[in-house]
């Protein structure tokens, strides 16, 4: 008897990379210049519609599969160390943080371009997962209440410092700084691809050689501990690893809120707590997902575009006041 | 306990201060290969954090704990887990996860090896919850399943060391009876040393080669089982009189 093998893995992990890779076809067609899905796939494209593919949607298409999967394994494995199914990058705030360290980059260090901004959110993250983590160890984040506490905390915390360094900046610096708010997948070019693509994929592979010590804090860090992991050194890179990923995608895309809740939670009742393959399946579930919500942000008031961040706290929302009202039965003080 | 440079756990003189209160103080005691010793005495009296300080678990201020001929504080969490396996109080896991993949957690860096899963499972007879969430186990059935993951986390090494804090809390008579047999049967065939703590002397008296009575974070008293678990040792550990009756039992 396979243990794992019962929960089909592999073919479920399969199925989900063929569901992606038709909803990036899909999303490829569609725009403010349509191009048709017979032509897309055929490869008979005239010359605007390959220059329209090669230099605006291809990189979009990317742009959205690495945020998604970006925010997702993040989700997961920050799920993991605060050992509650209720975290998320978003609800904890490292998103707002990274943004306030992009500002205060913007406004003190240089009114520069995308480059210059994301060491600041990089910054910015890094001092927020380590606070949080900080924060955890001595409140006991298995509490829903404390984790759903620090988050707020630190939201507000990174709202007000944002609030401050607005009312300070010039106006240039604000243009800069307002445009680098609103964040789409859109006018993402290539070299932000290529080097967006490079750190999530070294974070993400930090995080997956992880996956088994990760999921053995499930137990408590003591008893983890006592299993082999270096409870210590794990949460330091695995801290590192999550602010990387969210700051180098928050720094070109802004947030896309509740991916990093619902991928996880997608991927654990299809792959019940292989460790390894929840964090891929993850990857899978949060880009499938922002591009699904990238093609409706982008079809439903078309030729007006909507924000994705909204399009998936829209889904996301309902999964989190379910996870919530679970967690009163499931999960912290509960005893076996 | 004569050869003391052999054993497989040394302890000498351990004391551990926790802001300035001193939780343990003076505790020495040698484990050889294949004893089973019993730790008991009143709440509080500093059981969880010796067994909590033998795990690697507790800073401990003065005294030294060897393993062999190493100090416990040359080896890392993973030198540790390869021949010392620790149940204790854990938070509930807050994740679906079937009872298969809390055992195969118990070698976390290393492919799981379904046989030697399914025959830790199935020594504690939990082979029909591998498949099921835990969160759905009671927690004595939980609590075999935590017994199994350390079953794999040692597989078939000889010469290990299992700590164990209150095995048989919660659990009903058969139970009981089953994992205290469990644990003498594997500390025999092995030739694992295996500490537990316990409130009720009749555990002790129903497996433990040796018995370490504790108050107020001290050794009260030390030595083989029959000798020390007597009327007279358990009331002044208690600090009240303990007399010895009938029991029920299982069988």
């Amino acid at each position: 008897m396979r243990i794992f093998a019962g929960k089909g893995f592999a073919q479920i992990f399969f199925v989900m990379l063929v569901v992606l890779v038709i909803a990036m076809i899909v999303s490829m067609a569609f725009g403010t210049y349509p191009i048709s899905l017979a032509n897309l796939v055929s490869g008979a494209l005239d010359a605007t519609e390959s220059q329209v593919l090669t230099e605006l949607r291809i990189p979009r298409v990317l742009t959205a599969c690495i945020a998604g999967g970006a925010f997702a394994i993040t989700g997961a494995a920050l799920q993991s160390m605060f050992r509650n199914p209720l975290a998320d990058p978003g609800l904890l705030g490292v998103p707002a943080a990274a943004g306030l360290g992009a500002a205060v980059a913007i406004v003190f260090f240089a009114n520069a371009s995308a480059y210059a901004v994301w060491p600041g959110a990089l910054i910015g993250a890094v001092c927020a997962v380590v606070a949080l983590i900080a924060f955890a160890q001595r409140g006991g984040a298995d509490s829903t209440a404390t984790l759903l506490l620090l988050g707020i905390a630190m939201n507000a915390a990174c709202g007000a410092g944002l609030a401050l360094i607005t009312s300070l900046a010039t106006e240039s610096q604000l243009r800069t700084l307002s445009f680098w708010m609103l964040g789409s997948f859109a006018n993402v070019a290539w070299p932000v691809v290529i080097s967006m693509t490079v750190c999530c994929a070294i974070a993400a592979m930090v995080l997956l050689r992880d996956a088994n010590a990760l999921a053995a804090l499930a137990f408590g860090e003591r008893t983890a501990r006592t299993l082999g992991v270096n409870v210590r050194a794990l949460r330091a890179r695995s801290a590192i690893a999550c602010a990387v990923l969210i700051a180098v995608v928050t720094a070109f895309c802004g947030n896309v809120a509740f991916v990093g809740l619902a991928a996880p939670h997608l991927a654990r009742m299809l792959v019940g707590a292989h460790p390894r393959g929840v964090l891929w399946l993850s990857i899978l579930i949060g880009a499938l997902l922002s591009v699904l919500a990238d093609i409706v942000a982008r079809s439903i008031a078309a030729p007006a575009e909507l924000p994705v961040g909204a399009i998936t706290s829209i889904i996301g929302v309902p999964l989190l006041v379910l996870l919530i009202l679970r967690a009163g039965h499931r999960g912290a003080g509960a005893p076996h | 306990m004569s050869k003391f440079s052999a054993a497989l756990l040394q302890v000498r003189n351990l004391a551990v201060h926790a802001k300035k209160v001193c939780l343990l103080d003076d505790i020495t005691f040698a484990l050889n290969p294949g004893d089973i010793l019993a730790i008991l005495g009143a709440n509080g009296a500093g059981k969880s954090t010796l067994l909590a300080a033998l795990a690697g678990n507790q800073r401990y201020s003065s005294g030294s704990i060897d393993f062999g001929a190493a100090s416990i504080d040359q080896l890392t969490p993973a030198m540790l887990a390869e021949f010392r396996a620790v149940n204790s109080v854990e938070p509930p896991v807050s994740f679906l996860m079937t009872s298969a993949e809390v055992v195969a957690l118990g070698r976390p860096f290393m492919a799981v090896d379904d046989r030697a899963l399914l025959g830790a499972l199935s020594e504690v007879h939990a082979t029909q919850w591998a498949l099921r969430d835990v969160g759905t186990l009671s927690s004595g059935e939980y609590l075999r399943v935590q017994l199994a993951r350390s079953r794999y986390q040692l597989g078939d090494r000889r010469d290990c060391l299992w700590l164990l804090d209150e095995p048989c809390a919660h659990l009903d008579l058969p139970q009981r009876q089953f994992v205290l047999s469990h644990l003498h049967r594997l500390a025999k065939a092995r030739d694992w040393a295996i500490v537990f703590t316990t409130h009720d002397p009749a555990e002790a008296e129903a497996i433990a080669d040796y018995v370490m009575l504790m108050a107020a974070g001290k050794m009260q008293a030390y030595g083989a089982t029959g000798t020390v678990l007597t009327q007279n040792n358990l009331s002044d550990c208690y600090g009240a009189p303990i007399v010895r009756k009938h029991a029920w039992v299982a069988a």
